[in-house]
């Protein structure tokens, strides 16, 4: 058999994943939880849980539930701060082998801009993702996260803030998330992650309440595989750079779904909470799907949807 | 820890809503303490979606054994499994009760369900050579699992044997055979019997460990889904502020750190 082609990518400014299987934001922490389970070495990238200026708590119980074909969280964000993330988590991560992009989330443009530029003085970062997207934490809202003069805001003011990687993360929960790929195209951004989780609730008919208690949370999940589709081949459409692909992706074929719609590279979340080592079986798995595929070059398979 | 499709030797159905399952155990699981947990699924990408925690309540070295109690559809499909039936069972996860505190005498308090690490937990402090006396109760007769313990004092809500109460009303009932003693309780079971035995051993100034009961995600530290609140600094002064993760910093807890 011959070697697969293209199966590591260059997804700009020094962003370039060993494979095309990265772990998503909130569904891996800081990567040493999962490393007795597997083999960190083996995947593309790890996205960090998303880092904010100060550390967060998060949101008190329940915080997530299960619902057909996914999982309902407001986990809100609950990290350690960029402060403790470089001191305790950061050196595990730099040893890992995996490309390292860590997720950012602020409340206001001038957080996003303070923890990058204090994130930069760091090594091991090889990108940041940027979480622009977020159902679950009140005081931000819809229309701070959503809207489309902040994604050009913030785009803008981090793209003088780094030269590292810049992955803007973006969410469905807008009338057309081409626009906003558009902008952050336009702002400079190397890459785009499509999707961030979907605005989604559950309640008991029983006791008449929300079963998480923000009441709304992001669901994920194989739930939400078709939407993700849809919005990355959306962006894919209308942008140059690097799309990421992030939704319901459980098993090596889903990925390849991603591929086809335009996706240079997939995350993988929920998934891993219920098979901890689904996402390096994936990356083992793609040259041999590829060859049933009959694709040599994983770059030519990519956005080849014949519509 | 490890993630294994195991396969089940036998279901022992203790009632037409509790079972016991037994599956083969990896050797991984030789040190396995009490109160640690498995998570199992058994089931496709639909409903049941997650997998589901439970303690481990036996553990012989060619198998190891989880106690259900039939409570929605993946406990359904538990119940209904067969020997044969392979299911993927992540674990030993969590952290186990801490038997090395110094009490003279630990009283176990297992509720329903709650029994399921108390066998393992027995087998400790034996060992230890510490003295102890185990609490079962179920709301009724047939959902007790005493059988599986050499000596335990029992109650059921409707009185059909032992105690006619709740688990504390019983311990209460028995407390004067170990008055002068400096307690420990490990408790274990639905969350307002741990609302209530927190309540109990704080107001009593009795040392208290808990294994805490919560929705979770993945059970072992990535999800950040199974928080549980630290309490008031009033009620335990430490550094500590915030949220614990259950599969992490529990399942068992000094009763003291958190708010229920």
């Amino acid at each position: 058999m011959n070697e697969i082609k293209n199966i590591g990518v260059d997804l700009g400014r020094g962003l370039k994943p060993k494979n095309r299987v990265l772990v998503a934001s909130g569904t891996f922490a800081y990567g040493k939880e999962a490393s007795p389970l597997l083999d960190l070495k083996k995947l593309g990238g790890i996205v960090t849980k998303a880092i904010s200026k100060e550390p967060r708590f998060g949101n008190k119980p329940e915080r997530i539930v299960e619902v057909t074909g996914g999982l309902l969280n407001a986990i809100g964000l609950q990290n350690v701060g960029m402060k403790k993330f470089v001191l305790e988590k950061l050196p595990f991560l730099r040893e890992t082998g995996a490309s390292i992009i860590v997720n950012v989330v602020g409340w206001k443009i001038q957080d996003f801009v303070d923890v990058v530029k204090f994130l930069n003085d760091y090594k091991g970062i090889d990108g940041y993702e940027i979480n622009l997207s977020c159902p679950n934490v009140e005081e931000l809202g819809a229309t701070f996260c959503d809207d489309s003069r902040t994604v050009k805001k913030i785009t803008s003011a981090l793209r003088k803030t780094t030269k590292r990687h810049l992955m803007i993360k973006l969410s469905p929960n807008t009338n057309r998330i081409s626009n906003e790929a558009k902008i952050a195209e336009g702002e400079g951004a190397d890459s785009l992650s499509v999707i961030n989780t979907v605005v989604a609730m559950a309640v008991n008919v029983w006791n008449r309440k929300p079963k998480i208690k923000n009441i709304t949370g992001g669901l994920s999940g194989p739930a939400i595989k078709p939407i993700a589709l849809a919005k990355v081949y959306e962006c894919y459409k209308a942008v140059k750079i690097p799309i990421v692909g992030i939704g319901g992706m459980m098993n090596t074929q889903d990925v390849f779904e991603f591929f086809l719609a335009g996706a240079q590279a997939v995350q993988i979340g929920t998934a891993n909470f219920i098979y901890p080592d689904i996402s390096e079986k994936i990356a083992d798995e793609i040259p041999e799907f590829a060859g049933k595929l009959k694709v040599e070059d994983l770059k030519k398979y990519i956005g080849s949807l014949q519509t | 820890m490890i993630d294994a499709r195991l396969t089940i030797l036998e279901n022992l159905r203790i009632a037409p809503n509790v079972n016991i399952l037994r599956y083969e155990a990896p050797k991984e699981y030789k040190n396995i303490r009490a109160g640690q947990f498995v998570e199992i699924k058994s089931w496709g990408l639909h409903f049941p979606f997650l997998r589901r925690p439970m303690s481990v309540f036996e553990y012989e070295e060619k198998y190891f054994s989880v106690m259900i109690k039939i409570a929605g559809e993946g406990t359904r499909q538990m119940y209904e499994a067969k020997a044969g039936d392979k299911h993927f069972v992540l674990g030993p996860l969590g952290k186990p009760f801490n038997t090395d505190e110094g009490e003279e005498f630990s009283v176990l308090l297992g509720a329903g369900v709650g029994a399921a690490p108390m066998l393992l937990l027995e087998k400790e402090l034996k060992k230890k050579t510490k003295s102890f006396q185990t609490f079962l109760a179920a709301q009724t007769k047939n959902e007790l699992v005493s059988d599986f313990f050499t000596e335990s004092i029992i109650s059921t809500d409707d009185g059909s044997a032992g105690f006619h109460g709740n688990i504390l009303q019983c311990f209460e009932a028995n407390r004067k055979n170990f008055q002068k003693k400096k307690i420990k309780i490990y408790a274990c079971g639905p969350l307002a019997f741990l609302k209530a035995a927190q309540e109990y051993a704080l107001k009593n100034k009795i040392h208290c460990e808990l294994s805490l009961e919560t929705t979770m995600g993945c059970g072992f530290g990535i999800c950040m889904g199974c928080a549980v609140e630290a309490s008031d600094k009033k009620i335990y002064d430490s550094e500590f502020k915030g949220m614990y993760l259950a599969c992490l910093d529990g399942p068992c807890i000094d009763a003291r750190k958190i708010k229920l």
